[in-house]
């Protein structure tokens, strides 16, 4: 026994460190891009930030942008290991961006890689992006900080739509079990680079793997308050509610939602026809008003009738596109499964659900109007 | 010492108020000798002239020039007394006043009959001749008369002691700035000063067969366990060694894992420490010509307990010691847990680190353990060095290894800024126990946690710890668990361990102490509860 202990520590000089990932002989992959090429082959492009002073701290970030094409994302990964001197690591990725065409063939395809690598980045953002993923990594954006990269600039472009309601909160781990889920379907950030900046330009809608359009900004605003979300920082839209008034800007009306509750009823008959409804009770500040008069009560009511009216007929536009896209991301086949299932197993609800009578209705409560009389 | 043979016949002469005081002959230290003095029972000085027996007496002491005759003859009777004693060990002037002053400037009548009369407190008879040299060794003057069948021996020593100052290696902030000094009856009046019951019990033990250390074994008789008290003796009587000089030697001696890190018993130069500790029933031992004193059975926490914790308020004394335990992990741990992130798992790092520490890291040539282990030995020779050097040239040490190196190790590019954060961090937090002792262990410690991190991770570090904790649930002191109240659990005593509780609440004794009695009669706020 004690020969074997004291031989022990001869372990230590043996050629280990087989598993070791040292930090400094790494490249880290901050931003990652999937897309075809013409031939059907998978294009991985992946930002990496290196150093380039050697004073820690003060240095600048220097992004090198590779890129290269496999059979299979993993391959197409392996492959661009091979270009690079060290080696690569997307455990700290930001963001994954798919190129349109690419979502519109299959995301779960390209995303197997990661829920299969123990180290890979979970809460990694999603996103869409208009043309070419490789293209937007490639930009060279003029805001990045200079200490961390494009794939930091993306996501906190995501991140500050997120908390303008303007996109939902997903990223690589909310977004597995919902792809997987019949009765269900989710949205991503849909963006477009434009020459020196990236902007988010509203929700990419998915069935299953495939994206199958979009919900432009404004209204992507009355898609997320329709998915329940409680309230975000800055959950607040533009809307027009008068059609007569000169100026212009005088139709307006900017608000933030305070609270926002929703109830979300669906009913299924004995003949299997179902009916959905969304209800919303928001409670909004408004921040903006030209008009002024906030002050009476009269006006109030005036402006939370208008704003009712005109929020209701945006969600109502809202369902429509989604019904006509045949995606579900609020869930009234989850619903239907879980509830009625006798129903759902005789429904065929891909065919089914664009044609459910599904209705929305938003009411809306002033409840504060800013800090001026 | 067969020089005296066992004398046939006692010189009985006409002194017969001698024998009263001969009371004071209560040496209780000669019992390695017990058998020899059985044989030569009533007295071992012979009847032998004067000159015959200082000669014999001073045959063992070779050649030494410092131990001095003074032959007297007396003026009233004209007998001759004769002095003996070891310059060097002995306050000469308390020679003059307490021996030659009484016999001469006093009374003419006085002789040397009156004068034992006087001085009957310190002065001792013994009959014993081979007691001659311990007495002798310990500052004692002898005095001869021409009644050779005993002698007398009076404590004459030498003051040598400094004065009472705070112990450097123990400074606090509030609480008595009292400290143990080289002087074993200081010593002790410095516990019972503190402890004025007469159940504070003292034995006094000696060691080393020519050093003749002595020892005190201090215990308050009815709360402390017997049990330990007997093996603490037990042990150090089980000594057997020619020359025993520090405490070090004795703990050495008598703890239960001489191969554990860890220390067993808990060394402080504090009065007010030894005697709360010997309250709660713990058992101490105070050494003559050295300012530690030993504590023991103790636990584990008793090591990260300071007596600034009981004299702040109690939620202040139990945040710093919090922040005490906080950091034996971060002085035990965190060079490992940095080497393990940046070799194995630096996805923990986040994401607005990461690049910062990337970039600090790119250039270095070393695999973090190296990096790791350079800084480490340099923090510890730094550390070294200043305490050899004398303190004015101390500061020059913490500038040169400070800045110099701390500066110019980063940019000559041998090491990164972090290490050097991490290595600063861990240094300061490994001086931050109150026990030198202890956080010398935990500096040690850290380098096979180190190893094992530069190994495997995390993975390695839990290995670590699992068998530092192994180790310390399996140790015991005197009998009694060392990594009490944790393991065996005991939910009462985490009071004083990871917390300081208020002192209204403190009113049980440690259980792994074992002490007779658990409850300490602690009720105060008794005017609160009306």
């Amino acid at each position: 026994m004690r020969k074997i202990l004291s031989l022990l520590p001869v372990l230590l000089l043996l050629t280990g460190c087989w598993d070791q990932a040292m930090l400094n002989q790494t490249k880290l992959i901050t931003a990652g891009g999937f897309d075809y090429t013409k031939d059907g082959k998978v294009l991985t492009t992946a930002a990496v930030p290196q150093s380039v002073a050697a004073e820690a701290g003060q240095g600048n970030i220097v992004n090198q942008i590779f890129s290269a094409s496999g059979n299979t994302a993993r391959q197409s990964r392996l492959r661009l290991d091979r270009r690079v001197a060290e080696r690569l690591d997307a455990s700290k990725n930001q963001i994954i961006l798919f190129g349109e065409a690419a979502a519109k063939k299959d995301i779960y395809q390209l995303l197997d890689v990661f829920y299969r690598d123990p180290k890979s980045a979970l809460n990694a953002k999603l996103a869409v992006a208009k043309g070419k993923a490789s293209d937007v990594i490639s930009t060279r954006f003029e805001e990045p900080k200079m200490s961390s990269g494009v794939g930091e600039y993306l996501r906190d472009s995501i991140r500050s739509a997120e908390e303008s309601a303007t996109v939902p909160k997903e990223n690589i781990q909310t977004v597995c079990p919902v792809m997987f889920d019949p009765g269900q379907d989710f949205a991503l950030p849909y963006l477009e680079p434009l020459k020196k900046t990236v902007s988010i330009r509203g929700v990419a809608l998915f069935h299953e793997h495939k994206m199958v359009g979009t919900i432009r900004e404004p209204l992507s605003v009355t898609y997320t308050m329709l998915t329940g979300e409680k309230h975000t920082i800055a959950m607040s839209t533009t809307k027009k509610i008068f059609t007569n008034k000169k100026p212009e800007l005088m139709n307006y009306v900017t608000f933030k939602v305070k609270k926002n509750k929703r109830s979300f009823n669906i009913d299924v008959t004995p003949e299997g026809k179902v009916s959905a409804e969304i209800k919303l009770k928001m409670k909004v500040v408004v921040t903006e008003y030209p008009r002024d008069n906030l002050a009476t009560p009269g006006e109030v009511e005036n402006v939370e009738k208008r704003l009712s009216k005109k929020l209701t007929k945006d969600a109502n536009k809202v369902i429509q596109k989604l019904q006509k896209m045949n995606s579900d991301p609020y869930g009234v086949g989850r619903h239907v499964m879980a509830y009625h299932y006798p129903v759902w197993e005789k429904l065929n609800w891909k065919e089914v659900y664009p044609k459910i009578d599904f209705k929305a209705s938003i009411d809306v409560d002033v409840i504060g109007h800013g800090i001026i009389e | 010492m067969t020089f005296f043979k066992k004398p046939k016949k006692l010189v009985q002469t006409k002194n017969a108020p001698e024998n009263q005081d001969s009371s004071h002959e209560t040496n209780s230290q000669d019992s390695s000798q017990q058998t020899h003095s059985q044989e030569s029972q009533p007295g071992g000085v012979q009847n032998l002239s004067l000159n015959e027996i200082l000669t014999k007496v001073k045959e063992p002491f070779s050649a030494t020039e410092d131990l001095l005759t003074h032959e007297i003859e007396l003026p009233s009777d004209k007998s001759r007394i004769a002095l003996l004693y070891i310059e060097s060990i002995v306050d000469k002037q308390l020679v003059q006043s307490m021996i030659l002053n009484p016999l001469f400037v006093t009374d003419k009548e006085i002789n040397f009959n009156s004068f034992k009369q006087m001085a009957s407190i310190d002065l001792k008879k013994h009959t014993e001749m081979k007691q001659v040299q311990e007495l002798l060794l310990q500052s004692n003057t002898l005095i001869f008369t021409d009644d050779t069948t005993c002698f007398y021996a009076m404590s004459t020593p030498v003051k040598t002691q400094r004065d009472i100052t705070e112990p450097d290696n123990e400074t606090i902030i509030r609480g008595a700035h009292e400290g143990f000094i080289e002087n074993l009856s200081m010593n002790l009046a410095l516990v019972r000063k503190r402890l004025k019951t007469p159940r504070l019990t003292v034995k006094y033990l000696q060691v080393g067969k020519e050093t003749h250390t002595t020892i005190a074994l201090l215990y308050v008789d009815n709360i402390a366990n017997p049990e330990h008290v007997k093996e603490v003796e037990k042990r150090i009587k089980s000594i057997e060694a020619d020359a025993v000089y520090t405490p070090g030697n004795i703990e050495e001696s008598i703890e239960d894992k001489p191969f554990s890190f860890f220390p067993q018993m808990l060394s402080t130069e504090r009065p007010d420490r030894v005697a709360a500790n010997l309250m709660e029933g713990r058992v101490a031992l105070v050494y003559d010509t050295s300012p530690t004193a030993h504590v023991m059975p103790v636990n584990f926490f008793s090591f990260y307990q300071s007596v600034d914790d009981y004299n702040k308020r109690w939620h202040i004394g139990s945040f710093f010691r919090f922040v005490r335990i906080m950091g034996f992990f971060i002085a035990m741990g965190l060079p490992a847990v940095y080497i393990a992130i940046v070799s194995f798992h630096f996805e923990v790092i986040p994401f607005g680190l990461i690049l910062l520490i990337k970039s600090s890291l790119e250039d270095i040539p070393y695999p973090p353990l190296f990096e790791a282990l350079l800084m480490e030995l340099t923090i510890e020779l730094i550390r070294e060095a200043s305490i050899r050097l004398p303190t004015r040239i101390g500061s020059t040490i913490a500038i040169v290894g400070g800045l110099v190196i701390g500066d110019a190790v980063v940019k000559a590019g041998l090491v990164s800024n972090l290490m050097i954060i991490v290595v600063a961090i861990t240094a300061i937090a490994a001086y931050i126990v109150p026990s030198n002792e202890m956080s010398a262990a935990v500096r040690i410690l850290r380098f096979p946690f180190m190893v094992a991190a530069a190994t495997l991770g995390f993975l390695g570090i839990v290995f670590g710890f699992l068998i530092l904790i192994f180790h310390l649930c399996k140790l015991y002191t005197f009998g009694s668990p060392y990594f009490a109240p944790i393991a065996p659990l005991n939910l009462a005593d985490l009071k004083d361990a990871f917390i300081r509780a208020p002192f209204w609440k403190q009113n049980t004794r440690p259980k792994d102490v074992t002490a007779q009695k658990v409850d300490n009669a602690n009720h105060t706020r008794k005017w609160d509860k009306s």
